[in-house]
Parts: structure tokens; sequence; C-alpha cells
């Protein structure tokens, strides 16, 4: 089952992808989204901790949007359509989801997440990380806050979200990830994002995973949901592990990456116009973009670059 | 009557979907919230006694309950509320009540709180509720189950009222599945107490 999100995104109805590309079009005359760290900043990192911010308690649901307004050319009836057959479609993913979750109780993703993250920004000796810590954090209204009362000089702060796609046939896993200088030299190259405090640093990622073993065949919500609680959870549990490993390393990856030459969008020569899933939080939403291939391709997952320059992770 | 209602219902959706995102902060307030149950009360709760210890949290942090609509939900005292409304769990068989006041119970429940939370997809609210709980018999034996409560319904307005009647109706459902199985774990002990 390679390629299996595209596979799905591309099986969506054309009517509902095309606000979608539409939308990207407008994209071309944008900057980037991504905030990269300056290279010459490396040197005035003194010591840095992160903080693992999970937006949700337990893994989450999510469901295909009703597109009865997009299809009648907008209006309230077709809104009052589409709020109430996605009411319906919510109530019965919490409902099949039940089994997942219950074999997912004492599964830590914090924990699994802050060790990976432990390892993998060790290797940046610029970045003098030394600790992690995890918190429950639906936003970012308390990381001013944590930012304040760490005895760190800068927080890097890791929002992750994880839940299940519509068809739950695959997990994905977003995260928002920026650094914060608290004081110190890094303090007057601060910039600005709405809704966080100053940064040096901004991007945004996101990895999906299919299934293992995925059976040949369309599956139920109910029936992929059993096979994902079965064995205790054996396989939701081996996806996210993989997905809260994958996470740092491409973390790690684009801290050290700068950006492209007169702040343009990302682009490379053998770049491809395919549908991945845009990282945004809480949600990625899936579109028809050029992205391209960074990292070494020697490894499982491949990484592709979007225009804004999210990161977003794919198994081979 | 009822198509004018589900469209009112609608309406409200749609219209929560506009405001969702840019609503302030709310503290809810549970000290008053008790668990909407499934079932009938007991008529007349039963004489034997079972203990209640105090609740273990798990939960990463105790007050942070999630979003909904947009709108970020916080609440102190929530393993109070939880513990409140154990202690007053009845049946026709037995009453809940506070270990520390309770000699010599058949049944001491540890209670252990693993998730509180609210969350929302598009116009539709959640609220889960999952304990773990051990019963500890007088003879010293002891099994855990987990319990979980959740409702999930048109989310009208992301408002305290709808979120705390959310949370009630979810831990409600925790309440009704242990009271069931408190009745079948006194029906299987009786005999040796």
């Amino acid at each position: 089952m390679q390629n299996n999100l595209r596979y799905r995104v591309g099986g969506l109805r054309v009517l509902g992808c095309l606000s979608l590309i539409s939308a990207l079009s407008f994209s071309g005359c944008a900057t980037p989204t991504r905030i990269p760290l300056e290279t010459s900043r490396r040197d005035s990192f003194t010591s840095t901790e992160s903080v693992v911010g999970l937006r949700q308690q337990e893994i989450a649901a999510d469901i295909a949007r009703s597109n009865v307004s997009a299809a009648t050319g907008g209006g309230l009836i077709g809104a009052i359509i589409d709020a109430s057959v996605e009411n319906s479609r919510a109530k019965k993913a919490e409902g099949v989801i039940v089994p997942v979750r219950d074999a997912l109780v004492g599964y830590e993703p914090g924990a699994v997440l802050a060790e990976a993250l432990r390892q993998e920004l060790t290797s940046l000796a610029w970045l003098k990380h030394d600790a992690v810590v995890v918190r429950q954090a639906p936003d970012n209204k308390s990381l001013p806050g944590w930012i304040e009362k760490s005895t760190r000089d800068a927080v890097l702060f890791v929002s992750t979200d994880y839940r299940f796609t519509p068809a739950f046939d695959a997990v994905v896993v977003t995260a928002s990830v920026s650094v914060h200088p608290r004081t110190g030299p890094l303090k007057s190259a601060i910039k600005t994002k709405p809704g966080l405090p100053g940064l040096i640093y901004s991007n945004a990622f996101s990895i999906s995973l299919p299934m293992p073993d995925l059976p040949a065949g369309k599956l139920t919500p109910a029936e992929a949901c059993k096979l994902w609680a079965a064995d205790k959870g054996e396989k939701v549990r081996r996806v996210l592990d993989e997905c809260f490993t994958e996470l740092p390393k491409m973390i790690a990856f684009d801290l050290e990456q700068a950006a492209p030459a007169n702040n343009a969008l990302y682009a490379a020569p053998d770049s491809q116009t395919e549908y991945v899933l845009l990282p945004t939080p809480g949600a990625p939403v899936p579109v028809m973009t050029r992205t391209f291939a960074v990292g070494d391709s020697s490894k499982a997952f491949v990484w592709r670059r979007h225009p804004g320059g999210e990161l977003s992770a794919m198994r081979k | 009557m009822s198509r004018l209602f589900s469209t009112a219902a609608t309406l409200a959706v749609v219209a929560a979907g506009f405001g969702a995102g840019c609503m302030a902060p709310a503290r809810l307030n549970l000290a008053n919230a008790a668990p909407i149950s499934q079932s009938p009360p007991a008529s007349a709760p039963g004489t034997t006694i079972v203990a209640c210890a105090p609740i273990e949290d798990k939960r990463l942090d105790p007050e942070v309950l999630g979003l909904v609509g947009g709108r970020p939900f916080s609440a102190s005292e929530v393993s109070g509320w939880v513990l409140r409304s154990l202690t007053g769990l009845t049946s026709r068989s037995f009453s809940v009540r506070p270990a520390a006041g309770v000699e010599n119970p058949p049944v001491t429940l540890r209670p252990r709180l693993l998730k509180v939370y609210v969350d929302s997809i598009r116009g539709t609210k959640t609220a889960v509720v999952v304990l773990e709980v051990a019963f500890v018999e007088a003879s010293g034996r002891e099994a855990t189950l987990i319990y979980r409560g959740q409702h999930a319904g048109i989310n009208w307005g992301s408002d305290e009222a709808e979120v705390t009647s959310a949370l009630q109706k979810a831990l409600g459902k925790c309440a009704d599945q242990l009271r069931v199985d408190l009745d079948a774990q006194l029906a299987r002990i009786a005999p040796r107490t």
C-alpha cells in the first residue's frame, strides 16, 4: 500500500479539491510561511529547552467535509445540509474510534516524542539542548508563561496533534514548531507571527502513515478501527511510534536549512505536482501542490518540501 | 415541528461556526454538576456501604479540558468533581461513601482519573471521561476495570452550560457502567460478607 495517502486523497471529489486548488493558485504570489533560523544565530545559543505541547488527550477522529454548499453554489440551505451531515458523521466517528482509544489507554505519545526529540536535538551541538518537558496544550495561550518560567535562554515549542484520516486508513501527525528566545543576544533577532510570542524560527510539519498490512478492498471505519485496535492496539502503537520518532528527525533537519534567496517560495527543478497533506494546526489539508524531496533519500520516509516551506513525510 | 427544530438546530451550528475561534477562554465550575445518568435513581439505596478512596489524577494537566469550536475550556477541582460523583453513587444494593468514614467495607474502590476532555469535530462537540477503577475486596482480592463515558452532540455556541452538560453526561455514562459492575461484584461476594 505504498502512497496510500496519495491514492486516498486523489479519490476526493473534484468539487472538494477545486477550492483547495484555487486557494493554492493564490499562493504563487505569497511569501513562505516557514521562518528559517538564520545560520549566523547558531553561535548565540547558550541553552535550549523543548516543550512538547499535546493538543489533545487521545487520538482524534476526523470526518470528510460535506460539500453540498459548494456543489450548489453556496447559500444557507447548502450550509445547513453540510452542518447536519457533518454532525452525523462526527457522531459516528466518535463511536467507532472507541476501541482504538481503549487500546491506547496507557500509551504516552508525549513521552515517545520527548525521548525522540531529546535524541535528535542532541545531535545539533550548537543548539545546546538539554531538557524536554511535556505539557497539555490545546492552544498556544500558555506558551508565554512557560517561556518566562524556563531556566534556559531559548525554548523550542512543538505543538503536536495526532488523528486518523476520515476513512481511518491512516494516522496523521502534525506539528507546529517554533523557537523562542527568552534572554540573551537571540532576543535581538526576534520575528513576529500571529498567535505566538516573539520567535526566531517557525515551521509546520506533517507525517502520514497508512495502516500496516492494510487489507485489500474498502474497509468501513468500524472495520478499520477494529484492526487498529487488535492485539492491544499493536498497529496503532507501531504507527504512532514511527510518526513520533520521525518528526524530531524532520525538525532537526529543518532547523539547519537556510531560506531561499530573496524570500522566494520553495522550489526545486525536480518539483512534482501532487496531492499531499499541507500541515496546518489541528487538521492537515489535502492540497494539489508542487513539492520536492529533501533530506536523506535512503531513509524509510520521503520528505517533501512545500512551496511555503512546510515539510511533510510519507513512507516510501 | 421536529423538522423545524432540526433546521433551527442546524442554523445554530452554522451560526456558531462563523463565530468559532474568537471566543474568550472559559473556566467551568463543576462544583454542582452532578453526573447525568441514563439509569433511574435507586428508590431506596442499599445498605451495603462501599468505600471510595481518593482519586489519583493521572492527567498531564489537572485543569486543561480542551477546545470546543476553538474556545479553550478549563476547570479546577476536576478530580474533586469526579470523586463527589462516585461517592454519591447508589443502587438498590449499595451506597458509595468516602473511604475515610467507612469501617470494614466489603469493597473499596480505588479510582484513577485517566482522561477528562472536551473537543469538537466541525459543528459537533464531544466530552470524554475515562476512569480506571480498582475494586479491592476485604479479602484482598483486587480487579481493575476501565470505564469510558463519552457524549457527542451539536455544538450550539461553545458556551459553558452546554460543555458542562456534555461532561455531566460523559461522567454519567461512566457511573452507570460502574453501578452495574458494582452490583454484580457485591452479588458475587455477598455469601462471603
